[in-house]
């Protein structure tokens, strides 16, 4: 039994066609999640407060181990570990509109999500003295560590995520983790806005990616069957397979929760009269 | 047995006695896995009719097993020749439809350490996470193939080994340009009866990562990865089914792994991680059954047993850089 062209044509076209099912399932179940976090944390649910931090011992913190490696070309990169979240004792909300003074019980794994500008400032090269200090131990092969803590700032307003209860805001299950754990939440942005943001980004990427691969499907049964518009259809498919994965995986970590985007930053090492205004291109990571 | 020194480890599989063209006798076998992989695309390509339903799954199931030697190679080339060694890179990466140099970061470097330098495994199980297992299966390669080269194509901007991005860019440029060449002579058999079977034994050989270790624990010593034993299987897949032994130690000839297998992995694993069948475990746990396997303790398990045997896992790690260095011929033998 021979395998026809037409048999083979059906069968790479429906192996294309799984592929993109998966991977825009993928993308839309975790659309789904941010939906339904969106709904447990809407208005009146109690497990949202924004408000003023306050707490002598400082405000939570993201602690932050990045490795560097170089080879010597002027350019160091990074890459970041887990994040470690720290809420030091004592630290209290005060909610918006009210008198009321709420203290935070961090609970085992809280997740603090500082905003994409401290973020990015953290991250960069602060002058090229440090990039000096740093690149001969990053051109060794193990790399070399550096630590960095951002600060949720204290006179911006913060989202906790958590169960109030008796003047306590503990921490809560959502649908953020699948493993049902619970997690104090303490942002410097809104995280419901953020996850409206992170769905229609996914909307529009699954929405693109079917686009793509129904036009390039309609290609390749236009004209004489496997001619010329065929041959470009299917060649367009082949790199829509290719290509597909890779967007997949990027729109996946662009939406990631905050604490889980990867941080991948580059130095570029700065110029003695532009020290000050040190080049870094950061990871995309979502905009707080 | 205490710990070994970098020189024992290196030198564990070292041939004992000359071999001509190959290191080891047992690389025919690898040789003629690959020679029988493109006898099969050529047949299918110059024969109408070949290409028909044997032939097809015949090259598909080459591909995967082309796959397995590009694995094999990269850690231990097969040829007495450095220069000989790297064409093979070539015509492997041909194989696959990707650079077969990419294994050196993504697998000897990155792979075999899991996370314990805080760096993620590309490949790592937890990538996927639909609740019918079957389509984490199916969905695997998806997540993991572009975080694996997204991984290399950083790591390869940064690695000091001189002469990565030339072989890599060759071996990308030799895949990718014999087969834009087929396609210009013939389109549709290529795209039919050689791009297939290529990017299937590539897509394989990343679902193989989340057999090998969904569900174990990769944090243990010895129940971090799931073995497949049969004898028969083990023979056509090159040993690769015992892949505890094949981690702890990453210099062992492929062809020693079944006998270090039984004498070091056996009295400390995990009876679900020591499968007799790899097809039977994939008919148990991706179609009889909805759900991932459940997680195996290896800690607990390894409690009480003698943990001086290996050496530390930095220590491995160490061991496969210069590993991956002397396997480029850029490094002198400790």
């Amino acid at each position: 039994m021979i395998l026809s062209q037409e048999f083979m044509g059906l069968f790479g076209l429906s192996i294309v066609a799984v592929n993109t099912v998966l991977i825009t399932a993928d993308l839309g179940g975790w659309a789904r999640v941010l939906s339904r976090f969106r709904r447990e944390t809407r208005s009146g649910s109690g497990r949202l407060t924004r408000g003023a931090l306050r707490g002598e011992q400082g405000t939570p913190r993201v602690d932050l181990v990045l490795v560097a490696h170089s080879r010597g070309n002027g350019k160091i990169f990074f890459h970041g570990r887990d994040p470690v979240a720290q809420v030091p004792e004592g630290v209290r909300i005060y909610p918006e509109g009210s008198a009321a003074e709420l203290s935070l019980e961090a609970g085992a794994e809280p997740w603090v999500w500082p905003d994409e500008t401290s973020l990015t400032r953290a991250l960069a090269c602060p002058d090229q003295r440090t990039f000096d200090e740093l690149a001969p131990a990053a051109e060794r092969a193990k790399g070399v560590e550096r630590a960095v803590s951002i600060d949720l700032d204290a006179t911006a307003p913060v989202y906790v995520v958590g169960s109030a209860s008796n003047g306590t805001v503990t921490p809560a299950t959502t649908s953020l983790d699948p493993a049902g754990t619970s997690h104090l939440i303490i942002a410097a942005f809104d995280p419901r806005a953020w996850a409206a943001r992170q769905i229609r980004l996914i909307t529009a990427g699954i929405v693109s990616i079917w686009a793509v691969f129904a036009a390039l499907t309609a290609l390749c049964f236009q004209g004489v069957p496997f001619g010329l518009e065929s041959k470009l259809g299917a060649l367009g498919l082949f790199a829509f397979f290719l290509l597909v994965q890779p967007v997949g995986v990027a729109i996946r970590e662009r939406t990631s929760l905050p604490h889980q985007v990867p941080h991948n930053p580059l130095w570029t090492r700065p110029r003695p009269s532009a020290a000050r205004a040190a080049d870094v291109t950061a990871s995309p990571r979502p905009a707080p | 047995m205490g710990h070994m020194g970098q020189g024992e480890l290196l030198m564990e599989s070292a041939p004992t006695t000359e071999t001509w063209l190959v290191r080891h006798p047992t690389e025919w076998r690898q040789i003629g896995i690959v020679a029988l992989y493109w006898v099969v695309l050529s047949l299918m390509f110059f024969v109408p009719e070949c290409r028909n339903p044997v032939f097809f799954v015949l090259a598909c199931g080459l591909s995967f097993l082309n796959a397995v030697v590009i694995h094999n190679h990269l850690h231990r080339g097969i040829f007495h020749s450095k220069a000989l060694n790297l064409w093979w890179r070539r015509i492997l990466s041909f194989g696959n439809l990707y650079p077969a140099s990419a294994n050196i970061p993504a697998h000897n470097l990155v792979h075999h350490h899991f996370e314990d330098d805080g760096k993620p495994d590309w490949a790592e199980p937890k990538v996927v996470g639909f609740r019918w297992n079957l389509l984490n299966l199916i969905h695997f390669p998806n997540v993991a193939g572009p975080r694996t080269f997204n991984g290399v194509s950083r790591w390869a901007q940064y690695t000091k080994q001189p002469g990565f991005e030339t072989q890599y860019r060759s071996e990308l440029a030799f895949a990718f340009g014999l087969t834009a060449l087929l396609f210009f002579v013939d389109f549709w058999t290529t795209l039919f009866f050689v791009v297939i079977p290529q990017l299937y034994g590539a897509r394989c050989i990343l679902r193989i990562n989340l057999i090998q270790h969904d569900a174990a624990d990769t944090s243990s010593e010895w129940n971090h990865s799931r073995n497949f034993v049969g004898r028969a299987f083990n023979w056509i897949m090159c040993n690769n089914g015992y892949h505890t032994i094949h981690h702890n130690r990453a210099g062992l000839h492929w062809s020693e792994l079944d006998e270090a297998h039984r004498r070091e992995v056996l009295p400390r694993i995990d009876p679900r991680l020591d499968e007799r069948s790899m097809v039977g475990y994939l008919v148990r746990t991706y179609l009889l059954s909805f759900r991932r396997p459940a997680p195996v303790d290896g800690r607990a398990r390894e409690g009480g047993l003698a943990q001086d045997l290996l050496p530390s896992r930095a220590e491995r790690r160490e061991l496969a850089s210069l590993d991956a260095a002397l396997e480029a011929g850029r490094a002198e033998p400790v």
